[in-house]
């Protein structure tokens, strides 16, 4: 598994060969990985964007767009456009397919008077998962720093991760919630890729990013004609991702880690806190969030139990509760909780911010609280302290 | 060792709770292997005298012969465990502790004088201790398998108190306080049923409600009515602003925070403030 790991990332460094292909060799692609793995992509689904199984490119959401504010969610269709990929992220990205929101654990189970564990590693078949974006790639590397730490890797993730196929997409426009450019993590993917595409208006810009996806590709060069990038094709790519760097959300261009750390009494926290619902939405959307709670589940014969993780929350009560001592209680010190550990001791525990510039957090919290405002008012010059 | 005995006991409710138990399918006779059901009116048994280990009580107080029934329920069992809304709050019928009962008598039964109950209806814990309350409107069969073979292993039931966002993220459901969903009306325009798409986003009560019932209404893209009562530490007033933010008036507000467990103060706190602005909330 590790040599795996570790051969991805060597592969990064190879030659990227970059090619043009048509929209409708997309179609190919599809069924080339479908061969070998579950395929998911960004469907329309339930009025948002949701990663599901596909196989046909119709699946995919040709023409719609997302329109995200604080608080707000809305898909707007154009039957005139032909991008696949105009729509940016729904609620979440690669994070379910890999730390799973529930998974089983172990079961335990009386045999002979014995107790007898067995884990349930997985044994499904390899993911392809396509329509990754930049904030979604920062955010997978920052999961792997967290279940994949050297000597303590998380086995259950691993098992998913390791044959993990990425077909990231970059951002051709940005929402209004998306700040990105601003964390320093896109709208350009980089790296940690197999394949990437850049939607243009008539093709596709697909480049590779390692052995996996440089061997994919050499099966799509026989069945599609894989054409050289012209200038002009690269001159659009650019002007692509320009527009897609138009962000009007930015971070504090202020030390943002230390100056959290030393602002825990600031009278925002409490302003926070009135419209706050303490509902925990951002951090169930939060691509790099990693909490987790576990609990057992006993059959009515007391013979057998299964043991299953599940996403947890810091705004939950019961993660805060530690030997029948409950040591956060008020919805102040949940989201401070939140938000400094996010922007201020994650840079302690992996070396940066755990924020990738998604804006998830903004869009889907119910209170229409947007993190990037409350971090300009948090983070001001001259800062206001209660006691 | 004797199996233990079990009892299902109802008092002023639907019956929907005890439906829970039927509702566990072939697991209720994997659970008639392990306990003793000695009294379950709506299954055939009937002995509520008998001593019992575990006393499962749906249904709220709202009769003088209720509070008689229910302490000697109490002498009788070694844990007595509320099941439901009603017996864990009051109920639906908690509402007309905030009306005038007598008058609703008046108006709605042609012959009053036989209808005796009490001016409030309450839950059990009114009346006498409660060793654990199982939440919901009703209850489902996976709560009564967790408690019962957590008790039967000498375990403290877990049963959450987490709110139901993230039981609802968890499943990929879609904030309905989020994405621009909100439910066709009916409305009746002379004499006809006329269909009226609203945009805007629905008035979910999940963000101050308890997890437990799996995401039920969310999952079909219908707001949460509350069913599993206050998670903890809710934030009842947060929620009110929000939703009078998205245009929701203070009415229909608080008709939603107290369809369901009205009987809770911080929930009625927050109704009467939203009259204060609005008059004639009920």
């Amino acid at each position: 598994m590790l040599t795996t790991m570790l051969t991805k990332t060597l592969t990064k460094t190879l030659t990227k060969t970059y090619h043009a292909i048509t929209k409708n060799d997309l179609q190919t692609l599809l069924d080339i990985l479908n061969q070998s793995y579950q395929c998911v992509g960004p469907t329309v689904s339930e009025q948002t964007l949701k990663y599901s199984s596909i196989s046909k490119l119709s699946q995919l959401p040709l023409g719609y767009i997302d329109q995200q504010r604080p608080g707000e969610y809305q898909l707007l269709h154009n039957t005139d456009s032909k991008d696949y990929f105009s729509i940016t992220t729904g609620a979440q990205g690669v994070k379910p397919w890999l730390f799973k929101a529930q998974e089983k654990l172990w079961t335990v189970s009386k045999q002979d008077g014995r107790i007898q564990f067995n884990s349930q590693l997985t044994d499904e078949k390899p993911l392809a998962i396509m329509g990754l974006r930049s904030c979604d790639m920062a955010a997978l590397k920052l999961q792997d720093q967290h279940f994949l730490q050297q000597q303590f890797q998380d086995p259950y993730y691993a098992g998913h991760r390791d044959n993990l196929f990425i077909i990231a997409v970059n951002c051709h426009r940005s929402t209004e919630t998306c700040f990105c450019v601003s964390t320093g993590d896109g709208p350009e993917i980089k790296e940690a890729y197999d394949l990437l595409l850049t939607e243009l208006e008539h093709d596709f810009i697909i480049q590779s990013g390692s052995s996996a996806g440089h061997e994919v590709l050499a099966i799509l060069a026989q069945q599609v004609t894989l054409t050289a990038v012209t200038e002009q094709q690269a001159l659009e790519k650019q002007q692509r991702l320009n527009a897609a760097a138009q962000q009007s959300r930015t971070l504090p261009d202020r030390p943002i880690a230390q100056l959290l750390a030393h602002r825990l009494n600031h009278q925002q926290w409490n302003n926070i806190a009135e419209r706050c619902l303490s509902c925990g939405n951002c951090t169930m959307v939060c691509p790099s969030c990693f909490c987790h709670s576990e609990y057992d589940e006993p059959e009515l014969d007391l013979q057998t139990s299964h043991h299953f993780r599940q996403w947890d929350s810091c705004f939950a009560s019961e993660h805060s509760y530690i030997a029948g001592f409950h040591f956060r209680k008020e919805t102040r010190q949940y989201y401070r909780q939140w938000l400094t550990h996010k922007f201020a001791f994650w840079h302690e525990q992996y070396g940066r911010s755990g924020c990738t510039g998604c804006g998830r957090c903004i869009s889907w919290c119910p209170a229409a609280i947007d993190v990037t405002e409350e971090l300009a008012i948090l983070c001001q010059e001259t800062s206001c302290h209660v006691d | 060792m004797d199996k233990p005995k079990i009892a299902i006991h109802k008092f002023a409710s639907c019956d929907g709770c005890q439906l829970a138990f039927l509702n566990m399918g072939p697991e209720l006779l994997e659970l008639a292997a392990m306990v003793n059901i000695v009294h379950f009116v709506e299954a055939g048994m009937v002995a509520p005298q008998e001593e019992v280990d575990i006393a499962f009580i749906e249904g709220s107080i709202s009769t003088e012969e209720d509070i008689e029934r229910i302490k000697f329920i109490r002498k009788i069992s070694r844990q007595v465990i509320s099941l439901g809304a009603c017996a864990s709050s009051g109920g639906l019928q908690a509402l007309r502790n905030l009306a005038d009962g007598e008058q609703w008598l008046t108006e709605l039964y042609p012959e009053p004088q036989y209808i005796q109950s009490l001016k409030n209806t309450h839950p059990l814990k009114k009346y006498i201790k409660v060793d654990f309350e199982v939440w919901g409107c009703p209850v489902n069969a996976g709560q009564i398998k967790q408690l019962i073979s957590s008790l039967l292993l000498g375990a403290k039931p877990q049963q959450t108190r987490d709110r139901l966002c993230l039981e609802c993220k968890r499943q990929q459901r879609v904030c309905t306080l989020v994405v621009k969903n909100r439910v066709v009306k009916h409305l009746v325009v002379k004499h006809l049923v006329v269909k009226q798409q609203e945009t805007g986003q629905q008035a979910c009560l999940g963000p101050i409600t308890a997890a437990g019932c799996g995401a039920l209404c969310p999952s079909v893209g219908r707001a949460c009515y509350g069913c599993y009562g206050l998670a903890d530490n809710p934030e009842p007033h947060a929620l009110s602003m929000r939703l009078e933010g998205l245009g929701f008036i203070g009415r229909e507000i608080a008709q939603k925070l107290l369809m369901i467990h009205s009987y809770e103060e911080s929930l009625q706190k927050e109704a009467q403030q939203l009259s204060t602005k609005q008059r004639d909330i009920l």
